[in-house]
C-alpha cells in the first residue's frame, strides 16, 4: 500500500495484521519529512521522541495491548500547543527557548491515544497570520507547484505539478499552514491547528487536505497558547473525514482545567460508512459570495450545491446580513482580547528577557520589542486604543453587541429550518507568494478571513473539504458550518461530499 | 489572469434548463454496499436553478461619512505606550494603528440599539467550578527554570516605579507640534 497516502483506519488494519509495523510507519513519516524539509512544515521536528513513541506502539502491537484509536499513527502539532519538555515557541522569539513544563490537555489525550508525535508545525507568529509567512522561523511553502517532484492519482485530467516560473513559490495559507502542509506531505497523518478566525480552514483550503474547527467548547484549550480567548479552538487536520473523526473522538471532552470546555459524547465516534442527506437542509448565504471569488471557487460551488440537491436534499438561498461586519468586529474583538492576554510577555517568568537594568517598563518595552514582532505588536498598540476608556464603549462594546447581531443571523438559519450551510472556505485558491506578500498581514489578513471568520465570531462547528483542482493545479475547497454541538452531523455531511468529488490524491514521487 | 475575466469564462451558472432530463453524466462504482455516483469535472446540467448566487453580493448603499481621523497627539502616544509597552508607540507604530483604527470606525455606524454584547457563545449555560482542592503542586523548581533570570527562589525584576520614556525624534516631533499649536 502507498503508506502514507493511506487513512488512519487503513494503516490501524495494517498494524493489526502486522503486514506493517509501527516502526516502519514512523522511519517513512520521517523519511517524508527530509523529501519535504525545504517546505519547512516544521520548526521542531521531534524524530527521536517519535521513535521511541513508535518502538513502544509497535511492543503494544505485539502484545495486542492497543490504547487508543491513534496508536501508531505519526501525528504533528502546531507550535502554539504546550507539549512537556519540547521546544514551543509560537513561531515567536519571545518563546524561542521556551520549554513548557507541562502539556496541553489535548496533546497528553493525543500522546494516551499512542499517537506518535513527528514534530512541532511552523505557524503564523502566536496564530497572527493567514499566510505561515509571518513566522520568526521562515516561511512555509505549499507542496502544490513546489517544485518538489508529485503526482496526482484518482483522476483523468491533466493538471500543471510542475514548480513555478522566477523560483516563485504558493503559499500554504495561516495561521496553521504547517499542520495542513505535515499532512498535505504525508508527514503526518492527522494533526492539530488551532482556529480563531479561519486559521486551519484557510490553509486546508490551500494545501488541499479536510480542516476541521469543532464547536466551541467541544475541544479543551488548555495548553493551547491564548490568542482570544473567546474564539480560539484546538482544528483539526487529516486527509479523509473519516481521519478527523477520528482524532475529534480522542481530543473532544470536558477539561477540568478549561472552564470554557463543555461535556461531550464523541469518544465513540463513527461515522456512517456511506452517508446520506435524507432530511437535510442546505443553506447558501447569499453574502458568502464576496466580490473577488474567483468563478472556479463559484463554479465549484454551485455543482456541490446541484449535487446534494439532486441527492435529495433541499437546497435553498438564505440571507446572513451582518456577514460583512464579521471582519470588523474581529479586528476590535481579537486585538482587544490579544493585549489583555499578551500582558503576560514580560521577561520575567519564561521566555525572552532583554538585559536592561534601569526599570521595570524599560525591562518590559524591550523585552517585548526584541521578543514579539510588529504584526503582534501592532495588535497589542490597537487593542489598547479600542479599551481606552475613552473608547471601549464605542469599540469594544459595540464589537460585543455586533458580535450577537451575527450570531443571531445563524439562529435565524438555523430556526428557519436549514441544517447545514454550504459557502466557500476561501475566495481563490491559494496565492502565489509574489501576489500575497503585496499587501500587509493585517489587509491580507482581512480579506482571506471573510468566509471562515463568522463561524468562530458564532462558535459554530465550521469544515473545510477538498472538492477539485483548478487549471493552475491548486485546490479548490468548500465550507460547511452546522448547529452549536452539531459536529456528528458535519462531518458526516463532510464525508458525504468527499464521496462524491473525487478529489486528486497527492502523491509524492 | 484578470479575475473578472476569468469569472465571466467560468461564472456561467451549470443550471438554468428547468425541463432538462435528470441524466448527469457520472461514472459508477461498485462498493461493496452501495453505489457511489461519482462526477467528472465535466458533467452536464443537472436538474432545476441553481441555489447558488452566481453574482456577488454587493452592499447596496454607500456607507454614510467615515467619522473623522482620530487625533493621534503626544498624550494618547504616550499613554499607549504605558499602557502597552511594546515600544512601538513611533511613527510606523502609529500609522498602522490609524488603519486600525480607519477600519473599526465603520462598525460605529451599525445599528446596534437594544443588543445585548455577546461575550461568550457559552452564555446558555452554566460552566463547571472547580473544587477548592489543590490538585497540582510542587512544581517550583521546574517553573523557575523556566525563567531568564532568577535568585534564590525569586523571579528578579528591575525597580517598578520609573517611567518608561525615550526621547525619540517622533515623540519630540510631537512635542514640538504640541508646542506650536498652543502659541
Amino acid at each position: 500500500m502507498n503508506l502514507l497516502g493511506a487513512s488512519v483506519g487503513e494503516v490501524r488494519a495494517g498494524l493489526v495484521q502486522k503486514v506493517v509495523s509501527a516502526v516502519e510507519v514512523c522511519e517513512a513519516a520521517l523519511k517524508r519529512q527530509a523529501v519535504v524539509a525545504s517546505l519547512r512544515p516544521f520548526i521542531t521536528p521531534t524524530q527521536d521522541t517519535a521513535r521511541e513513541a513508535a518502538q513502544r506502539a509497535h511492543c503494544r502491537y505485539e502484545e495486542g495491548k492497543l490504547v487508543g484509536a491513534l496508536d501508531g499513527i505519526p501525528v504533528a502539532i502546531k507550535d502554539n500547543f504546550c507539549t512537556q519538555g519540547i521546544l514551543t515557541t509560537c513561531g515567536s522569539n519571545m518563546l524561542r527557548h521556551y520549554i513548557p513544563p507541562y502539556s496541553a490537555t489535548v496533546v497528553e489525550r493525543l500522546l494516551g491515544a499512542g499517537a506518535v508525535l513527528v514534530g512541532k508545525t511552523n505557524l503564523d507568529e502566536f496564530g497572527m497570520g493567514s499566510g505561515t509567512i509571518d513566522s520568526s522561523f521562515g516561511q512555509s511553502r505549499n507542496i502544490y507547484r513546489s517544485g518538489i517532484e508529485y503526482e496526482l492519482t484518482g483522476t483523468e485530467e491533466k493538471y500543471p505539478t510542475s514548480g513555478l516560473e522566477h523560483d516563485d513559490w504558493v503559499v500554504t495559507g495561516g495561521s496553521s499552514g504547517g499542520s495542513a502542509l505535515s499532512v498535505a506531505t504525508g508527514t503526518a497523518f492527522v494533526a492539530l491547528g488551532s482556529d480563531t478566525g479561519g486559521s486551519v480552514r484557510n490553509p486546508s483550503s490551500y494545501c488541499g487536505v479536510v480542516g476541521f474547527k469543532p464547536s466551541y467548547g467541544l475541544v479543551p484549550r488548555w495548553g493551547l497558547v491564548s490568542l482570544v480567548n473567546s474564539m480560539d479552538v484546538p482544528g483539526l487536520f487529516g486527509r479523509h473525514v473519516d481521519d478527523v473523526a477520528t482524532l475529534l473522538s480522542v481530543v473532544a471532552g470536558q477539561d477540568p482545567m478549561d472552564s470554557t470546555s463543555v461535556w461531550s459524547d464523541f469518544k465513540t465516534l463513527q461515522l456512517p460508512p456511506v452517508p446520506s442527506l435524507e432530511g437535510v437542509v442546505v443553506g447558501v448565504p447569499r453574502e458568502y459570495h464576496q466580490p473577488g471569488t474567483s468563478g472556479e471557487v463559484v463554479e465549484a460551488w454551485t455543482k456541490v450545491a446541484d449535487l446534494m440537491e439532486d441527492a435529495g436534499a433541499k437546497v435553498r438561498e438564505v440571507s446572513m446580513p451582518h456577514t460583512e461586519l464579521s471582519i470588523i468586529c474581529y479586528a476590535i474583538l481579537n486585538t482587544c482580547e490579544v493585549a489583555s492576554n499578551f500582558t503576560r510577555y514580560t521577561g520575567v517568568g519564561y521566555g525572552h528577557r532583554e538585559t536592561v537594568g534601569q526599570s521595570m517598563e524599560a525591562l518590559y518595552a524591550l523585552t517585548r520589542r526584541a521578543g514579539l514582532n510588529e504584526v503582534v505588536r501592532g495588535r497589542v498598540l490597537a487593542g489598547n486604543y479600542f479599551l481606552l476608556k475613552e473608547n471601549r464603549k464605542k469599540y469594544f462594546e459595540q464589537a460585543l453587541k455586533v458580535r450577537r447581531l451575527i450570531w443571531q443571523d445563524f439562529q435565524e438559519v438555523w430556526r428557519s429550518g436549514v441544517s447545514l450551510l454550504l459557502t466557500p472556505t476561501t475566495l481563490t485558491p491559494a496565492h502565489r507568494h509574489s501576489t500575497f506578500s503585496l499587501l500587509d498581514n493585517r489587509t491580507q489578513t482581512a480579506k482571506q478571513d471573510v468566509c471562515t471568520q463568522s463561524a468562530n465570531m458564532a462558535g459554530v462547528g465550521a469544515v473545510s473539504v477538498p472538492v477539485g483542482m483548478n487549471g493552475d493545479g491548486l485546490p479548490l475547497a468548500l465550507q460547511l458550518m452546522a448547529p452549536w454541538g452539531q459536529d456528528a452531523a458535519l462531518l458526516a455531511a463532510a464525508k458525504w461530499i468527499e464521496q462524491r468529488v473525487s478529489f486528486p490524491r497527492l502523491r509524492i514521487l | 489572469m484578470n479575475v473578472a475575466s476569468r469569472r465571466l469564462a467560468l461564472c456561467r451558472p451549470l443550471r438554468r434548463f428547468p425541463d432538462c432530463p435528470a441524466t448527469p453524466a457520472a461514472t459508477t462504482t461498485t462498493t461493496t454496499t452501495t453505489t457511489v455516483r461519482r462526477v467528472t469535472t465535466t458533467t452536464q446540467p443537472l436538474c432545476c436553478e441553481s441555489k447558488v448566487p452566481q453574482e456577488p453580493h454587493v452592499v447596496p448603499t454607500p456607507p454614510p461619512k467615515a467619522p473623522p481621523k482620530p487625533q493621534v497627539d503626544l498624550r494618547l502616544v504616550q499613554l499607549l505606550e504605558k499602557l502597552s509597552l511594546v515600544d512601538f508607540a513611533n511613527k510606523e507604530g502609529i500609522e498602522r494603528l490609524e488603519a486600525a483604527i480607519g477600519m473599526a470606525d465603520q462598525l460605529i455606524q451599525v445599528d446596534t440599539a437594544g443588543v445585548e454584547p455577546l461575550i461568550t457563545v457559552l452564555e446558555d449555560r452554566s460552566l463547571p467550578l472547580a473544587e477548592d482542592e489543590v490538585l497540582h503542586g510542587s512544581q517550583k523548581e521546574e517553573l523557575l527554570a523556566c525563567a531568564h533570570t532568577t535568585l534564590d527562589d525569586y523571579f528578579v525584576v528591575p525597580p517598578g516605579n520609573i517611567t518608561y520614556e525615550e526621547e525619540r525624534s517622533y515623540h519630540a516631533s510631537l512635542k514640538q507640534q504640541h508646542q506650536e499649536e498652543e502659541e
